[in-house]
């Protein structure tokens, strides 16, 4: 009887265990979109955005060895409706690259859309940056009709440049510091 | 049976599916191999080709454990063939699996060997050293664009007009850009000279802090197209605490050259970088290719090597039913030929031996069965008209004679078949001796045509084929067997015709004479005429089918060959092959 509860006992630990490690590998995430709102001004919808990057160490790793990280944020303005299939009626990648030079001892981020590039001394001050996006334009008035539901969608995705395609698909089974968070959407207006 | 049937109809669609998998199997390794060279085409093909290697491994997987199973069962049943198969497995198995092992083990062991020579310590540390250096090589730019920048501060101090003093310090000085800030970052004045890609930006508050609390703050910014720029960041010192603080920001571009190499240095130790964090994950992708590649070779020699010794086995396993069920008493049994190879040609020479035996021995009691009763019968049926034939009445007696004669008649008839029986069964003691076969056919087809009053025969002989060796008696039955069965054939033909041709053949070893006799008759019946070498294998009424059985017996005691075929027109042609010269101790003859 003893022997069993010991071997149950042991069960249980190793399945919490494994749970814990799935957990907190799934908790692990590069990028979290938290929040988004849109306003309009000047017969344009603006949005302003905040995402957690939070890099774990196998990230800060690649990035500090020289790797490109590559982060889209994916916008798309749908026009929500009743009894109907909702209508994508805007698209919008907002690009950016990052990555760390070894020179200058700094964090490069680039818009790829802009061409504008800023760096940072740590990585923290990086994300930081890259977490608050403000103020992009996000859709022009004249596409929306404003008795209708609009909903503005996002999803964050990051992606190593320098992993080959290969290298990915041989080792399907770990990590391969590319990763797409889940959709999160708010009202283009209230 | 039937569910024999279904495992033989699905194991050709199988068959092919599994080739066709192995087929494209070593196409994608190939094309792997190939793709290598070409980032682009091998990131593109790498995933669906790992897919088609690993759904093969996993077919053959599955079909090595089925077969192997199938093996184990058979030989745990102690069925025939399966201890053989399962030897013969086990010995091209293991050839293949011990080599495929020793190769992996050392591909390996050199491929991680190779790849750490890649990652060797001095490499990296001259790496790091060259990255120092050039560092140490910009550290004089940036003293000297801090002192420049000092100096243009010094001389901001109480300065009216800010942005007319800054345009007049730039253009005294190297600096692109100018920028005096308060302490909410806020712009006071500026100078800019616009000649690079670098986009102008503020300092962050923690490096105005820097600048407060160290009196200064630089620092080495690149752009994306690999130009460097130096920023600087001081404090404008003022003449009254009162005052609010300000700082100044200045720009300086770094010598081109400079920044070429230093890009240069940073990317070829970011590359380094790259290749050091990948490296682990490197090896282990080398070597799950490379296992990938010595499993599917292995599987694929295992599953070879099973189905090998299966087919290898099959004819000894045919035999063995064969045997069995010529045991039981049926001489008719048939062998399926399953390949041309020298163990299946063994298999069916040992049947054919073995059934001739079982004939043999059929026709030997069938011989002694029949013959005893034929003499009494003849006799009673002699005894009985000799008593009553005188003493009946003119009617009765012709009944009588009449009567007695087609039981004589019947009996000799039977009589005949016995000898024939006898002939078949009797084993070969042979007298071989060097005869004129030329004089023999003529001697034989004078007689046929005599005793049939008849000219049936055209022969074409070949003078060179003089004196052969052979049993004399048997090779007269030959002739006399062949003839019999012509004539037979040509019975309901307007004008029959039989066609004799000799000729000599050689080749390098031995020389044979060749005897066609072809007729105008009416052929062998199609279905017949593979078995018409057979014995009972008969269309004639009252025939014994054993004329051509013995023909065929006795040319091959005399190690010859007989074929038979029909012509493309009428009648049938007999093909006779046999070695002038008999390999046992031959008596001349005159």
């Amino acid at each position: 009887m003893k022997n069993k509860i010991q071997k149950l006992e042991s069960l249980l630990g190793t399945t919490l265990l494994f749970l814990s490690f799935i957990t907190t590998s799934l908790l692990a995430q590069p990028a979290t979109p938290i929040k988004g709102e849109s306003y309009l001004q000047n017969g344009v919808y603006y949005s302003n955005i905040d995402i957690e990057f939070l890099f774990n160490k196998e990230y800060l790793e690649a990035l500090n060895s020289g790797l490109v990280f590559d982060i889209d944020l994916d916008f798309l303005v749908v026009n929500v409706r009743k009894r109907r299939l909702n209508r994508e009626i805007g698209k919008l990648t907002q690009k950016y690259t990052l990555k760390y030079n070894a020179f200058t001892q700094r964090y490069t981020i680039l818009n790829v859309n802009t061409g504008r590039e800023i760096s940072y001394s740590n990585v923290s001050s990086a994300m930081q940056y890259l977490g608050s996006v403000r103020n992009l334009p996000t859709i022009d008035d004249s596409l929306i009709n404003i008795d209708q539901n609009y909903q503005v969608f996002l999803q964050v995705s990051t992606r190593a440049r320098g992993v080959p395609g290969w290298f990915k698909a041989l080792t399907f089974w770990r990590d391969n510091l590319d990763f797409v968070t889940k959709w999160i959407q708010w009202p283009l207006y209230d | 049976m039937d569910t024999m049937a279904t495992i033989r109809l699905n194991q050709k669609p199988a068959k092919t599916v599994i080739f066709c998998l192995i087929l494209l199997s070593a196409l994608s390794l190939f094309a792997l191999m190939v793709a290598s060279d070409s980032p682009d085409e091998f990131n593109r093909l790498q995933t669906p080709l790992l897919l088609i290697n690993t759904l093969s491994f996993l077919v053959l997987f599955v079909l090595v454990i089925v077969s192997g199973k199938k093996l184990i069962r058979d030989y745990k049943k102690s069925k025939l063939g399966a201890k053989l198969r399962l030897r013969m497995t086990l010995a091209f198995g293991g050839l293949s699996v011990v080599p495929a092992v020793v190769v992996f083990f050392f591909a390996t062991n050199f491929m991680n060997k190779g790849i750490d020579v890649w990652f060797d310590a001095e490499v990296e540390q001259g790496l790091s050293n060259a990255l120092t250096l050039g560092r140490s090589a910009l550290d004089e730019q940036i003293q000297k664009g801090l002192f420049a920048t000092t100096n243009i501060a010094m001389e901001l101090k109480g300065a009216e007009k800010l942005d007319q003093k800054l345009n007049e310090l730039r253009n005294n000085s190297l600096a692109l850009e100018l920028l005096v800030l308060n302490n909410e970052l806020q712009v006071i004045g500026s100078s800019t000279k616009r000649l690079s890609n670098i986009n102008s930006r503020l300092p962050s508050q923690a490096e105005i802090k820097q600048a407060k609390t160290k009196q200064s703050w630089t620092s080495l910014d690149s752009s994306i197209e690999g130009e460097y720029i130096i920023r600087v960041l001081v404090p404008i010192l003022s003449f009254s605490s009162n005052e609010a603080p300000l700082y100044l920001q200045s720009l300086f571009s770094v010598d081109p050259n400079l920044s070429k190499m230093a890009d240069s240095v940073e990317e070829t130790y970011a590359r380094y970088g790259r290749l050091t964090f990948l490296k682990i994950p490197l090896q282990y992708s080398y070597i799950f290719t490379l296992a990938l590649v010595v499993l599917l070779a292995l599987l694929l020699a295992i599953f070879g090597s099973i189905e090998f010794a299966e087919r290898l086995v099959k004819p000894i396993e045919s035999l063995e039913e064969g045997t069995r069920t010529l045991s039981a008493g049926d001489v008719a049994v048939q062998i399926p030929k399953s390949s041309d190879d020298e163990i299946s040609i063994l298999v069916s020479s040992f049947m054919h031996a073995q059934k001739e035996a079982a004939w043999s021995d059929v026709a030997r009691r069938m011989a002694h069965e029949i013959n005893n009763p034929l003499t009494p019968i003849q006799l009673s049926a002699e005894r009985i008209r000799n008593r009553y034939l005188p003493v009946l009445g003119k009617e009765d007696q012709a009944f009588l004679a009449n009567s007695t004669r087609t039981i004589i008649h019947q009996v000799e008839v039977l009589r005949d078949m016995v000898n024939a029986f006898g002939e078949f069964a009797k084993e070969p003691q042979l007298k071989f001796e060097r005869f004129d076969f030329n004089q023999m056919l003529k001697e034989t087809v004078n007689l046929f045509e005599e005793e049939k009053k008849a000219k049936y025969f055209t022969v074409l002989l070949d003078d060179s084929v003089s004196f052969v060796e052979g049993d004399i008696k048997r090779m007269r039955q030959i002739l006399n067997n062949i003839f019999k069965n012509a004539i037979d054939a040509t019975k309901d033909t307007s004008s029959p015709q039989i066609t004799i041709i000799s000729k000599l053949l050689t080749d390098d070893r031995e020389d044979y004479f060749e005897l066609k006799i072809i007729d105008n008759g009416h052929g062998f019946d199609p279905i017949f005429l593979e078995n018409v070498f057979q014995p009972y294998v008969t269309t004639k009424p009252k025939g014994t089918g054993l004329g051509l059985a013995i023909v065929k017996k006795l040319v091959h005691e005399h190690l010859g060959y007989v074929s038979a075929e029909n012509n493309s027109d009428q009648g049938a042609c007999l093909t006779i092959l046999l070695p002038i010269k008999q390999k046992k101790t031959t008596i001349k003859y005159e």
